[in-house]
């Protein structure tokens, strides 16, 4: 199936794949309203893709939603996202079976029944989950949100992170047969 | 191919899942002895506490055995497998297969406490487990929970949510004294006190005291007296081998399986909270109950079973847990530090805590409190043995990620499919 992979070689640091992949995600999809009405945010200062759930609702801590998330060593940056594994290691540990690997091969997350266990962030070695904290199923669990990564854009025939980078540092390949 | 498949779990469903995508023709018979449709054993705090609908404890849709094609022989009690016939027994009848798969998770063990033979007590390890306890919850004010496990503590805090006093008694002197080292279950214990429940480490139950089958008071080892008219005793979980035992196959702790998840008999596997299978870190065999281990195990045993050899180079314990307001994700062994570097990374304010130990350039143990995300890199780190020493110094940031690994494993982990 065709994945998103990175060319580090060609990476900018510029973070546009970020704010791509939350404008996609927005309702209005529309940058300005996406961020300053829907107060959707990455958190750009250090490139985390989400801070602390009990953080993200306090006053002037954003809230990154973004499931594409740039990682930066001195002057080497790439961005990352969900492998898409064919067997993934955060449905084998997801707790109540909210993860699963969709007939098209994307592995996708039930939002409605995910109770925020966080055993696919202690799963998945690739990094790529993150906590989303403007959502929750168990509400009485302090700081409770649910899992946050990238499901390909389904509405788009390219990513939208892979369609905005402009340098191609991210591609979207079948390397299946490689 | 007759599959059979003792046990309804992770391990027998991602055991199904694989034989059927190997073999579409195969026959699958699961038999359990819990009636209910496949659930998490990991949501019945939850449940208990009412903090989620029915719907979420179940694992897969209801139409999953009818679309897998699986003959369920559900509320049904193996009671003997006789590997020279290839058959295994119920009280009803007999069940012919060519592969079998024991999947029988795990039991709770019940230590020898005065005074318990009188009363009505419970265990919290199944769903009908939590039922029980939900109806006995009625009109009692003072719960006691034997063992400051992962299942005691989650049953602590259910029991508190719906309103009961609560105190935990443990042994060791700390709670979850198998799960984390001393400065996370400090954390951990501290969280507990904050939602009122009342911690008694490093002490036991001497007498239980009842009246009529209920117990009023327990007698603790320390000489004080503890109000109780509701007791849990979760002191831990043994793998269940008894048929495994009974019917010749090597066990030790648990039912030994090698790198394919077979027993020492012909065409019998096991896989999950049961099995004994390789380690990673330490390379010998023992049983680790976790959920991730038990679904990658019941993987490789099913398609192994279909016919396409699949290898588990070994498991590598690893747990992510929340109480009160604190994740707690760890990995391999946290607490042996012995002849090994220990990176540590401390923010009380925050209650963020992370420890790494290194021993000959490997990774054997880390525990991340709090502050969770992509730990999962770890994982990878330690799963493929990798030589940290040359970034070693980049473990403990807060902004450590797949940046700082070297080229080559970056490149194996993001330009090819996984």
């Amino acid at each position: 199936m065709k994945r998103v992979y990175p060319r580090e070689e060609r990476c900018i640091n510029c973070h546009l794949c970020e704010v791509a992949c939350i404008v996609e995600h927005s309702e209005t999809k529309l940058p300005a309203a996406a961020y300053h009405v829907e107060g959707l945010r990455f958190n750009r200062e250090d490139s985390r893709t989400i801070c602390d759930p009990a953080e993200a609702g306090t006053a002037g801590v954003p809230k990154p939603l973004n499931r594409t998330l740039v990682q930066t060593a001195g002057y080497l940056s790439l961005s990352t996202n969900c492998r898409h594994c064919e067997e993934p290691d955060c449905v084998l540990a997801c707790k109540n079976g909210s993860l699963y690997v969709a007939e098209d091969g994307r592995v996708l997350v039930q939002e409605d029944k995910c109770v925020g266990c966080w055993m696919c962030v202690m799963a998945c070695r690739y990094g790529a989950i993150s906590r989303n904290p403007a959502r929750s199923n168990v509400p009485a669990v302090a700081f409770n949100g649910i899992n946050h990564h990238c499901d390909l854009c389904p509405e788009r025939e390219v990513p939208a992170c892979v369609w905005v980078c402009p340098t191609n540092a991210l591609v979207f390949e079948d390397r299946d047969d490689q | 191919m007759n599959h059979v498949i003792i046990g309804n779990s992770f391990a027998a469903l991602f055991a199904i899942e694989a034989i059927r995508r190997t073999d579409q023709d195969a026959e699958i018979t699961v038999i359990s002895r819990e009636p209910q449709h496949v659930y998490s054993r990991a949501m019945i705090h939850e449940m208990l506490a009412g903090m989620v609908r029915e719907p979420m404890v179940y694992l897969r849709d209801w139409d999953f055995y009818k679309r897998m094609r699986v003959r369920t022989m559900l509320g049904r009690t193996v009671t003997k497998i006789n590997p020279g016939l290839q058959t295994v027994s119920t009280e009803e009848d007999e069940t012919p297969y060519d592969r079998l798969l024991i999947a029988t998770g795990g039991k709770p063990f019940v230590p020898p406490l005065n005074g318990l033979q009188d009363i009505t007590y419970h265990s919290f390890i199944t769903l009908e487990d939590a039922k029980k306890l939900k109806a006995a919850c009625e009109n009692r004010r003072n719960a006691v929970v034997l063992g400051a496990g992962l299942i005691g503590l989650q049953c602590a805090e259910a029991l508190r949510h719906m309103g009961l006093n609560v105190a935990v008694v443990e042994m060791a002197d700390t709670v979850l004294p198998m799960a984390l080292d001393t400065e996370s279950s400090q954390t951990i214990a501290k969280e507990l006190a904050d939602e009122g429940i009342a911690v008694h480490t490093g002490d036991t139950i001497d007498l239980i005291i009842s009246n009529n089958g209920h117990p009023t008071e327990c007698k603790l080892r320390s000489g004080g007296t503890i109000p109780c008219d509701l007791l849990v005793i979760a002191v831990g979980v043994r793998p269940n081998i008894d048929l495994a035992k009974d019917a010749g196959i090597t066990t030790d702790r648990g039912i030994v399986v090698n790198e394919h998840m077979e027993t020492s008999a012909e065409h019998i596997y096991a896989a999950g909270d049961c099995a004994q299978g390789p380690e990673i870190v330490t390379g010998i065999t023992m049983p680790i109950p976790v959920i991730p281990v038990a679904s990658t195990q019941g993987m490789i045993a099913g398609y192994n079973m279909a016919g396409k050899r699949r290898r588990y180079g070994g498991a590598l314990a690893l747990n992510a847990m929340q109480f009160g307001g604190v994740q707690v994700i760890s990995y391999g062994f946290v607490k042996d530090e012995r002849d090994g570097e220990v990176l540590k990374y401390v923010d009380p304010p925050r209650k963020i805590y992370r420890k790494v130990i290194i021993k000959n350039g490997r990774i054997t143990g880390a525990i991340f409190v709090k502050d969770v995300d992509r730990a999962g890199i770890f994982r990878h780190l330690m799963e493929k043995r990798i030589d940290v020493t040359p970034f070693k110094e980049h473990l403990l940031s807060p902004h450590f990620g797949v940046a700082h690994l070297p080229a080559e494993i970056r490149a194996d982990m993001f330009t090819r499919p996984q």
